[in-house]
């Protein structure tokens, strides 16, 4: 029998440490595989649909805001070196009423012989979409546009030239159609072109911006959902945190587990070492048994996480009614999970295991407690100064010192650094203060609790390492629970204050990612007016475009004057921000500001049809939209910089006590037209739901981390039991009853489930403040804190309640 | 001469501890043991017969002096060279028998080949052969929690004679037994005896004590009587 036979049979031997080792580990894995696949299945989401329209050796030309120009500016584009030809386009979002439900589809034109094109009137439309919306060829079929409703014929596109044309998810229809549709004129909104075979991308991207007129710009197509990359980039820091933060909760237990691992095989060691294993061999026997868990806790956490990712993936698109791209897994991710997981796997296995396998036989030979001072002086140095470092890069983060891109890509490192340095601070200190509670607990529990109290003082070490654990999912559940909670209050208020609306009217369901708006005419919004019971109605656009450089959403809206402002304002300033829009002032959202390190009274250039323009910034606001690059401009404001572009969503305000009326004849009034209607309630819980849906995924990989030290606790208390077996003979023989013994174990139980507890709540609060002081200096949202006492009830309660059932499951001996 | 000795003890001092706590466990031992002898250390508790026989199991070094093993000097080896030799040239027994319970009997005494790295169908064999000299072949595949104590310390017999050492160093062996299976498990040692293999057992009883070649009488950290029977 080798090395291997032995490991496999050690692990097989003790089958419940072995699978806690193994979860920890794999959870670890999966939450990092789940962080990454989900960034990419975003990241990817978008880029499919705009690159299969335009081909990939493709740029396209268009005006900031998606405005209108002249066809005539497409000619001298063909001409420049290593293009090999340039299609004048109408590319916009259409919005398409359905029996289903109403879909925003990309409404594409181009002449004929550059690509599909129907006569005028018809409609063609893949015959994937066509199914789904249960189209049939000579049917009749509505698209919304910014010139309103149009009534057009079905042509069905077979699945082949779907292929040819690049993507299933647009309709074609001719250029003069579509420049009635979106009320172009004579104009065009987008020149695409081809680049050669083999000629550089960059040269020829340089080459056509040099030749382009003031006021319009080149980009990649996928480029169009740069708007979403704020987004992106918040949801992957903050999934990334998580993941850092589970790696080191994971990597934490794991250690726990392998220190009463290596306790409890000390004499197994020894008995090898007299036998003549040399040490380097019986750290062959752990580095083999690191390596099993490793690879596989990587394999299952590598499809755990697939499996999480595609979870959280379905629940975020049914919350917002989208269809997302189903996550891939690929070789980036199966490598990701696999070197996680070995690296957890070793770090908390091996390698703490190193100065154990060199330890004399001998010493190994008597138990634990009777070792004299076995000296553990680096534990705390080193856990002292993770957290130094932990602390300071916190520190630097959240006073702006480090760049921004520096500071994100610190700061989960440094959040999981900062908590293991804490653990290892702390834990340590816990038995020694338990140990000076002897006399009140004797008060309470009599000689059962003195002499439970007693195993502090006797196995330090141990008990440390059942109590860091449950400190540690304290501190994690209250740091967390505190800043997820007081971030969604903050979304919630947003939400009230900037859209103050009873209705909202709209082409289609909306976009999360602000990529697809349908423009409506803003006629509607005399219409709507007109209805009974509608006291107001306010109307917004989303222009994307470019603000110094840096891609941003303009939130084009109109402010009725007798309504408070519907912006969510931190300051009492509302009246001056208002008089600053209406004069032509921008009023940006915290994290634009915090991205573009402008404030009140500096200058943005945006980047506009007529060139760049610059645009005073007015205040700065909490905004979430486009995941915080997102600026307000008055309506007035932003026709004159763009054009009109139509309005994307009406916000409908009822007469009070007449709330009713209003919305039975909005709803009737857009039933016939094929508009979609939002009662503000159901906003709230679609934002509810949207973000209780992104949370929950969160939510759950704590609570795995929960669950999995409570087994920890779990798993220690069993490890101290067993080592106990030679007191508890004792006590049992000098008359004390079995029933008083596993009162003491119980206690001993209780004690260290809970000990964590109230340092963990305080370190936890501590944990949320700092977390929150780095998210306002590194994305620049303040989240207002607020202590949760539900929070904080249900972890330290929780953990009690592990406790307890821990010391209930604690055996006779 | 120094060939015809496979074990020296040349005035070895053992202190435990330091400071006020300070233990002198052996205070300027002496003595040798002839190749093929079996010898019997005996004394009262405490008067450092387990710390010599760690001594000579290179499991800890002297404080002062020398011990020779072989003629090598073992206290001068460092912990790896020292673990080396003793898997070469040593086998030890427990008191406590020291059996590793997620392996059979065979699988035991295989255990000190496997990890010198001998081919699995090599150490298997051996393993066999050993507990058939222990009289045990039939429970190669029991595990050690369904043997008797008395067997148990026959597998770590086994375990300790599977490599073939030179010198078998046995602690109690027979205290954690009754009368009869203490004197199998003796009987079994004295066996082994001879024919170029030494035996150094620890015991308390002295009828067993009296069987064996040659008793050294330890007291208070050093041999008492005839220091040894070889002139040193
Ligand atoms: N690791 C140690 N640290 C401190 N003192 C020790 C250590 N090991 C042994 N001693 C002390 O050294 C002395 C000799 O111990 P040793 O175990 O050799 O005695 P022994 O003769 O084997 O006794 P027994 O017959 O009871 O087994 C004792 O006083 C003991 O307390
Ligand atoms: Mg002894």
């Amino acid at each position: 029998m080798g090395l291997w036979a032995y490991t496999l049979r050690d692990i097989a031997r003790r089958p419940g440490r072995s699978l806690f080792t193994l979860s920890g580990i794999a959870v670890g894995a999966a939450a990092a595989v789940a962080a990454l696949v989900t960034i990419q299945a975003a990241r990817g989401q978008y880029r499919e649909l705009f690159e299969g329209l335009a081909g990939r050796s493709a740029l396209e030309v268009y005006a900031p805001g998606e405005a209108g120009f002249d066809p005539a500016l497409a000619e001298p584009l063909a001409r420049v070196p290593g293009i090999r030809a340039a299609f004048p386009e109408v590319q916009a979002t259409g919005g398409l009423p359905s029996w289903r439900s109403n879909a925003a589809v990309v409404v594409r034109a181009c002449r004929p012989g550059d690509g599909p094109s129907p006569p005028d009137g018809v409609v063609l439309v893949p015959e994937q979409l066509a199914d789904a919306h249960g189209m049939r060829p000579g049917g009749r079929l509505r698209l919304w546009g910014t010139a309103g409703l149009g009534d057009y014929t079905v042509s069905v596109l077979p699945p082949a030239e779907t292929r040819k044309a690049g993507s299933a998810g647009f309709v074609a229809v001719s250029l003069p159609t579509a420049r009635r549709l979106f009320g172009l004129g004579e104009q065009i909104n987008l020149v695409r072109l081809v680049v050669e075979d083999g000629a550089d991308p960059r040269a020829v991207r340089e080459a056509v911006a040099s030749a382009l007129p003031p006021g319009l710009c080149i980009r990649e197509p996928s480029a169009r959902a740069d708007i979403t990359r704020g987004l992106r980039a918040a949801a992957s820091c903050g999934l990334t945190g998580l993941t850092a933060v589970a790696l080191g909760a994971a990597g934490y237990i794991v250690f726990g587990l392998a220190q009463l691992n290596l306790l409890a095989r000390r004499s197994e060691f020894a008995v090898l070492r007299t036998l003549g294993a040399p040490a380097r061999q019986v750290e062959g026997v752990l580095f083999r048994s690191a390596l099993i868990f490793g690879a596989c806790g990587g394999v299952l956490g590598t499809l755990g996480g697939a499996v999480l990712s595609w979870a959280f993936l379905r629940g975020a698109g049914a919350a917002a009614g989208l269809a997302l791209a189903p996550p891939r897994l690929g070789w980036e991710e199966i490598a990701l999970g696999l070197g996680l997981a070995l690296g957890v796997s070793l770090g908390a296995i091996w390698l703490p295991a190193r100065r154990f396998c060199r330890t004399p036989p001998l010493t190994l030979f008597r138990p634990e407690n009777q070792v004299p001072g076995e000296p553990r002086h680096w534990t705390t140095p080193a856990a002292l100064g993770c957290l130094a470092i932990g602390l300071w890069v916190l520190a630097e983060c959240a006073t702006g010192r480090l760049s921004l891109s520096t500071g994100r890509a610190a700061f989960p490192p440094a959040l999981a650094l900062t908590l293991a340095g804490l653990a290892g601070v702390v834990a340590p200190r816990l038995p020694p203060t338990i140990a000076g509670l002897e006399r009140p607990v004797r008060f309470v529990f009599g000689v059962e609790g003195a002499l439970a109290v007693r195993l502090f003082a006797e196995r330090p070490d141990g008990a440390a390492r059942a109590c860091g654990v449950g400190f540690v999912a304290v501190t994690l559940a209250v740091g967390f629970g505190h800043s997820v909670l007081n971030a969604l209050a903050d979304v919630r208020a947003w939400t009230d204050r900037a859209i103050p609306a009873d209705l909202l009217v709209r082409g289609a369901p909306p976009d999360p990612g602000f990529v697809l708006n349908v423009p409506l005419p803003e006629s509607l919004g005399d219409e709507l007016r007109a209805l009974d019971g509608v006291a107001g109605v306010d109307r917004i656009a989303f222009v994307p475009t470019a603000a110094n450089g840096a891609p941003v959403l303009v939130l084009a809206r109109t402010f009725a004057p007798e309504r408070s402002l519907p912006l969510a304002v931190r300051a009492d300033e509302a009246d001056a921000l208002r008089l600053a829009l209406a004069r032509g002032d921008a009023v940006l959202a915290e994290g634009l500001a915090n991205t573009l390190r402008v404030s009140a009274g500096d200058f943005v250039s945006l980047d506009t049809p007529l060139g760049p323009r610059r645009v005073r910034v007015a205040g700065v606001v909490v905004e979430f939209a486009a995941g915080g690059a997102a600026l307000y401009l008055d309506w007035d404001t932003a026709a004159s910089l763009f054009g009109p572009s139509g309005a994307h969503i009406f916000l409908v305000a009822a007469h009070t006590g007449q709330r009713a009326e209003a919305e039975s004849a909005v709803v009737r009034y857009c039933a016939g037209r094929g508009l979609s209607v939002q009662r503000n309630r159901e906003l709230r819980t679609a934002v509810d739901e949207l973000t209780r849906g992104l949370t929950a995924g969160l939510w759950a990989l704590l609570a795995v981390v929960v669950v999995i030290a409570a087994l920890g606790v779990a798993n220690g208390v069993a490890a101290l039991a067993i080592e106990q077996r030679d007191d508890v003979r004792c006590l049992r023989a000098v008359g004390m009853s079995a029933r008083r013994v596993r009162r003491m174990l119980r206690l001993q139980a209780v004690l260290l489930g809970t000990a964590g507890a109230p340092g963990g709540a305080l370190c936890g609060i501590a944990l949320s403040l700092a977390l929150d002081r780095v998210i306002q200096g590194l994305w620049g949202y303040q989240v207002p804190f607020q202590i949760r006492w539900g929070v904080l009830s249900w972890s330290v309660g929780g953990s009690i309640l592990a406790a307890l059932a821990v010391g209930a499951a604690t055996r006779d001996h | 001469m120094t060939d015809e000795r496979s074990v020296v003890v040349h005035h070895v001092t053992k202190v435990y501890g330091v400071g006020a706590a300070q233990v002198a466990a052996l205070r300027g031992a002496s003595t040798a043991v002839r190749a093929g002898e079996f010898v019997a250390v005996t004394g009262p508790s405490g008067c450092g017969k387990s710390t010599l026989l760690h001594l000579l199991a290179g499991l800890d070094t002297p404080t002062t002096g020398t011990v020779l093993i072989n003629g090598t000097d073992i206290g001068r080896l460092d912990e790896d060279a020292r673990t080396a030799f003793r898997g070469r040239h040593i086998g030890v027994v427990f008191q406590s028998f020291n059996l590793l319970g997620i392996l059979t009997a065979e699988e035991n005494v295989a255990l000190p080949l496997t990890l010198g790295g001998v081919p699995a169908v090599t150490a298997t064999r051996k393993a066999r052969a050993a507990l058939d000299r222990v009289g045990l072949g039939a429970r190669a595949k029991h595990r050690p929690t369904e043997m008797s104590g008395g067997e148990q310390q026959r597998v770590a017999v086994a375990r300790a004679i599977v490599t073939d050492p030179s010198l078998i160093l046995a602690d109690e062996p027979t205290g954690n037994l009754d009368a009869e299976n203490g004197r199998a498990v003796f009987d079994l040692l004295r066996g082994l005896a001879g024919a170029r293999r030494t035996v150094v057992l620890v015991t308390h009883d002295p009828a067993l004590a009296a069987r064996a070649d040659r008793v050294v009488r330890l007291a208070d950290g050093v041999v008492v009587g005839v220091p040894d029977a070889s002139g040193l």
